[in-house]
């Protein structure tokens, strides 16, 4: 019996009110119990909506609302996030976890008090024509509350990971990862503007949200089992009656040689049960289900697969026993952005991947064992070398290159010994093309010190590597007569037990020479070559007092060039990138007259 | 003065003196009446090129067609208007009518061409098309004969020469033909030299171009002018086998085939190498193939096609490659390779390009083709032996599952078994599916691979065209 709000005025109309739901008031009660769990959530280039699910502040969200936009590496969230309360308080957020497929994320706020979290219903108790509201930042307008019922409680064909709920609540941009709630005021799922039609918005059940909390909590990103590697399609009618089945899910394909190959599944296999329960999946929601409840499981447990199968000799049931396995990174597929991080050389234009299994079904890849390429830039030295998208490089100057580790390493040794023309082999479908990346080298000549005391080595790596790819020497002892001197660090401290090394860039700077400097190593710099106080910098933001307090020109941004002394944040890969080419151009120019100051007001002397 | 004139200009109409006087003129007349008898002179020349061409022009339009049964913007709303025809110029190839046409349209072309002699209009239709030339012969019935051009080539045109062009351009109520000169940018090289000349009209496309002695230059074919005197042999083949195919009754040529796929080599692994950087890497040799055959093999490297040298680079070699290989099934062809970096020479006889053994499928709405090497290689399949989807009709089994958008087979699946009995070729296929057609079955499984995976499907067979025959 539902629960009717009654107005109060007397049998007749609470009969009237409790049979005409669809027009009844969402009550004050629930409103006021609600609006305080429901956030509006920005950063530098999105908003949307989000709510509390506990007093000290974690608070879901759609993935795509927080995402960053890191072309190398789709596993950065946004930088600068900031949660809207209701009462406009507003906090920074930290992004503990997200997925772009099943599209929720993990945000943490430190409210300086306990926040109302929300209640939560049961998705498996939803039913469609059920009254729901949806709260939201609908277009930037706070605080939002639209209406509907749930049109559908099993939408499997929008290509997302697990069913989703849709209802005509009116979800706009904006409404992204905001709650969708039953009458009574507990969350049924989170919104996801999709779009397409009108009236027609999606909703991604609690249940699933939670599972992804807890993993985002746990490991920091979602993490499936599975026995690899096999593929599964609903028996829908014409395919049961071919199989002459009733029930069960039909497992069309099993890679060679994978684990549930050995195990002993075979393409045709019927599924009927797992772990002795029985299992069937006739329609699409029935396979999306199946396939959650076992990515779900835990990694390292056993499994039982019971199969129906025909062979010219009859049919046979048996059961195979395999192990469940943590899934490898996803590529870029459908909604998902991927795991994969791209280690991309601008100096050449060539960006590669592992290669992991999922592209090899996804794409059609052969097995060769080799890097995957992602990127190649035009007019760069891959481009001349016809590298496309999806070539596997399969070795390096006749060393083979199975993975990406093997691959740089056998590339920066030629790049480091200026190899005019570095042979590769790559395999394009059934083609094997040998090639060779003739990486002009504007560098070279010119002599750098590289001096890094960090912990960020993918940072550090990727400057070195672009100046190594130019053709630079790149050297660990610093000396006068060099042509540039990069530092990177995270903490000013540690360059000073260098010897010399403040010395020596004094003797750079004033022969010429170029001096980068990457976060708190900018400080380092200015503190020891008073020269570079008059020029602009920027550094790790929390230094800015530091460096004013030597006189120095905190500009802030994430990459400041000024001549020949160049500063980045390096708090990510974007400012890392600018700072490598700001270096790549400065010591390219090193022989040119200078240029002229952009600063009409700073006066600059002759010699800078 | 006068006289001598006069006497000259008599001379240049009557074609004599034009070339001498025209070549070497220019640069030792720089008198004033030197310089008003070099205009006179090129005007001379224009017209007199503008009369060679005149009677051998005609205008064409080609209405275009969209594939039947698809729409060219599918859409909830509806489809796009019709595109609009196009306008060309053809040259007149003999009097019987057969005329020559830039691009290629099939003996089977949907769309509607028409020839526009004067004020006749005359419905047209294509018997030959070539792919290296790039060009169509079209065939029309005249009221009477025609004046086919002149095509004894001229010597190939220079940079910086002045060539002209006849265009007949229609109007509601008449035809006029426009003359156009035009000078050399420069030359292209190729196996078909071009020249670059300024923009055109559209309708330009196919016009002859003729020098300023009136004799055949090129053809102009919507860019450049493709120098005459290098296509013009197997322009004459291709007319050839048009005519003798008429007179014995129309049987369809074959295009000569030697079975290669081939790359151009990156110009700096040649240089590393000490190979030409315009060579040619060839990735596949066809099972079965001249090629094959030939001793060439896959991973050699072509430096000479029929003893003339590749000095192209990029899509423009590979250009060269196919156009100075031959075209005739049984035209001899020579390589010269480098293999492990020594030279070889291959030599053999282009072969006739295999048709695929092609079925229409229409009670399942599918049309395959028996699996062949050279799809195995191109579409980088994982099976050898099987038959490939190549269309999928709307609204049939094969096209119908229950979401709409997806159909249940794909062009590019390859078929390797049906109801249960293996299919790796067309006649096994077909056997299968006169034994499901005997039967009336209503439901058939079908395994596939489509990319590295399996799937299979089941296709309803009472859906469709064909479907009522196996209600229950």
């Amino acid at each position: 019996m539902p629960r009717c709000w009654v107005g109060g005025v007397g049998a007749l109309s609470a009969a009237i009110a409790c049979g005409a739901a669809i027009t009844d008031d969402i009550s004050d009660d629930v409103v006021r119990r609600v609006d305080p769990s429901v956030v509006a959530i920005q950063h530098e280039r999105a908003a949307g909506s989000g709510f509390f699910i506990t007093e000290d502040g974690y608070l879901l969200t759609n993935g795509h609302v927080v995402r960053g936009n890191d072309e190398e590496d789709p596993t950065q969230p946004a930088r600068s996030i900031t949660v809207v309360m209701y009462d406009d308080q507003k906090l920074p957020a930290r992004v503990i976890g997200f997925s772009l497929d099943p599209d929720v994320a993990l945000l943490k706020v430190d409210p300086p008090r306990p926040v109302r979290p929300v209640e939560f219903a049961n998705p498996r108790e939803a039913h469609v024509g059920q009254v729901c509201f949806a709260v939201g930042t609908p277009v930037g307008l706070k605080r939002t509350y639209t209406r509907g019922i749930l049109s559908n409680i099993e939408r499997a064909d929008l290509g997302t990971e697990t069913r989703v709920f849709q209802t005509d609540a009116a979800i706009n941009p904006g409404n992204s990862g905001g709650p969708l709630f039953d009458r009574e005021g507990r969350v049924l799922g989170l919104n996801t503007y999709a779009g397409r039609g009108q009236n027609l918005g999606f909703t991604i059940p609690i249940d699933v949200a939670l599972v992804l909390k807890d993993h985002f909590l746990r490991h920091g990103r979602f993490i499936r089992a599975l026995v690899p590697i096999f593929l599964t399609s609903e028996l829908y009618d014409e395919l049961a009656r071919a199989f002459e089945v009733e029930r069960g899910i039909l497992i069309n394909y099993v890679l060679p040689g994978s684990a549930a190959y050995r195990a002993g599944l075979r393409d045709g296999d019927i599924l009927i049960a797992v772990d002795g329960r029985p299992c069937s999946a006739r329609r699409r929601v029935e396979l999306l289900d199946f396939e959650w409840e076992q990515s779900i499981r835990t990694p390292g447990e056993s499994v039982a697969y019971t199969v129906v199968r025909r062979t010219p000799k009859g049919v046979t049931n048996l059961t195979v026993r395999a192990q469940l396995e943590a899934m490898e990174p996803l590529p870029t597929m459908g909604r998902h952005a991927g795991e994969l991080v791209e280690t991309r050389i601008e100096a050449i234009g060539l960006g590669v991947l592992p290669i992991v299994t999922a592209h090899r079904i996804l794409h059609a890849l052969p097995d060769d064992r080799g890097v995957l390429v992602q990127t190649v830039q035009p007019f760069s030295a891959a481009a001349r070398a016809t590298l496309r998208k999806l070539d596997i490089i399969t070795s390096v100057a006749g060393r083979p290159t199975p993975d990406v580790s093997s691959f740089i390493a056998a590339l920066e040794s030629n790049l480091a010994a200026h190899v005019s023309e570095i042979e590769m082999d790559t395999v394009r479908g059934r083609r094997r093309l040998p090639t060779a990346l003739a990486p002009p080298y504007p560098l070279a000549g010119r002599r750098v010190a590289w001096v890094a005391v960090t912990t960020n080595a993918a940072f550090a790596d990727l400057i070195r590597r672009e100046l190594l790819a130019d053709g630079a020497e790149i050297r660990r002892d610093v000396e006068a007569s060099l042509d540039g001197v990069i530092l990177v660090a995270d903490r000013a401290v540690d360059l000073a037990k260098h010897d010399g090394l403040a010395d020596s860039m004094g003797k750079v700077w004033a022969r010429g020479g170029v001096i980068a400097a990457v976060g708190p190593a900018a400080l380092f710099a200015i503190e020891r070559v008073p020269d570079l106080r008059k020029k602009k910098m920027t550094t790790d933001p929390v230094l800015s007092a530091e460096v004013k307090r030597l006189g120095g020109r905190y500009t802030g941004g994430a990459m400041v060039a000024d001549g020949r002394w160049i500063t980045a944040t390096g708090s990510d890969r974007a400012s890392v990138r600018a700072f490598a080419r700001a270096v790549r151009r400065a010591l390219w120019a090193l022989d040119s007259p200078p240029e002229e100051p952009d600063d009409a007001d700073t006066p600059t002397t002759p010699t800078d | 003065m006068r006289r001598m004139t006069d006497g000259l200009r008599a001379r240049l109409a009557a074609g004599g003196l034009a070339g001498v006087v025209l070549a070497t003129g220019c640069a030792q007349l720089a008198t004033p009446s030197a310089g008003r008898f070099t205009v006179r002179s090129l005007q001379a020349g224009l017209s007199r090129a503008a009369e060679f061409l005149k009677p051998s022009v005609v205008a064409v339009t080609v209405e275009p067609v969209q594939p039947a049964g698809t729409d060219a913007n599918p859409s909830a709303e509806g489809g796009s208007p019709a595109p609009a025809p196009v306008h060309l110029t053809g040259t007149i190839l003999t009097p019987e009518g057969h005329v020559l046409v830039p691009g290629r349209y099939k003996s089977d072309y949907g769309g509607r061409i028409e020839v526009r002699l004067g004020v006749d209009v005359y419905p047209a239709r294509p018997v030959r098309s070539s792919d290296t030339l790039n060009m169509t012969i079209l065939k029309f019935r005249p009221r009477a004969p025609l004046r086919p051009l002149d095509r004894r080539p001229s010597t190939p045109p220079s940079a910086g020469e002045w060539m002209v062009m006849v265009v007949p351009t229609v109007t509601a109520d008449a035809e006029e033909r426009f003359v156009f000169p035009m000078v050399s940018r420069g030359e292209i090289a190729g196996a078909y030299r071009r020249h670059l000349v300024e923009a055109m009209p559209g309708e330009a496309r196919g016009a002859p171009v003729a020098d300023l002695q009136g004799r055949w230059a090129g053809i102009f074919d919507g860019r450049m002018v493709v120098v005459a005197r290098d296509f013009a042999d197997d322009l004459e083949q291709m007319l050839r086998e048009v005519v003798s195919a008429a007179a014995t009754g129309g049987v369809m040529v074959a295009r000569g085939w030697l079975g290669v796929s081939i790359e151009p080599v990156n110009r700096d692994l040649a240089r590393r190498r000490g190979w030409p950087p315009t060579a040619i890497w060839v990735t596949h040799v066809a099972a079965g193939s001249p090629a094959q055959t030939s001793g060439l093999r896959a991973g050699d490297v072509v430096t000479h096609v029929n003893d003339r040298a590749i000095l192209l680079y990029g899509a423009r070699a590979t250009e060269f490659f196919f156009q100075t290989l031959g075209h005739r099934p049984g035209q001899p062809f020579r390589l010269r390779v480098l293999r492990n970096g020594a030279p070889i020479e291959i030599a053999g006889q282009l072969g006739r390009r295999p048709e695929p053994e092609t079925l229409q499928a229409e009670d399942l709405g599918l049309t395959v083709q028996t699996v062949k090497d050279y799809d195995v290689f191109h579409r980088s399949l994982f099976v050898e032996r099987g038959v490939l989807v190549t269309a999928v009709e709307k609204g049939s089994p094969a096209a119908t599952g229950s979401a709409f958008g997806r159909t249940l087979l794909m062009p590019g699946d390859v078929i390797v078994e049906m109801d249960g009995r293996p299919t790796p070729d067309v006649t096994s296929f077909r056997a299968v599916l006169d034994d499901l057609r005997a039967r009336r079955a209503q439901v058939v499984l079908i395994r596939l691979v489509r990319g590295r995976s399996t799937d299979f499907e089941a296709l309803n067979l009472t859906l469709g065209r064909a479907g009522r025959r196996n209600a229950p």
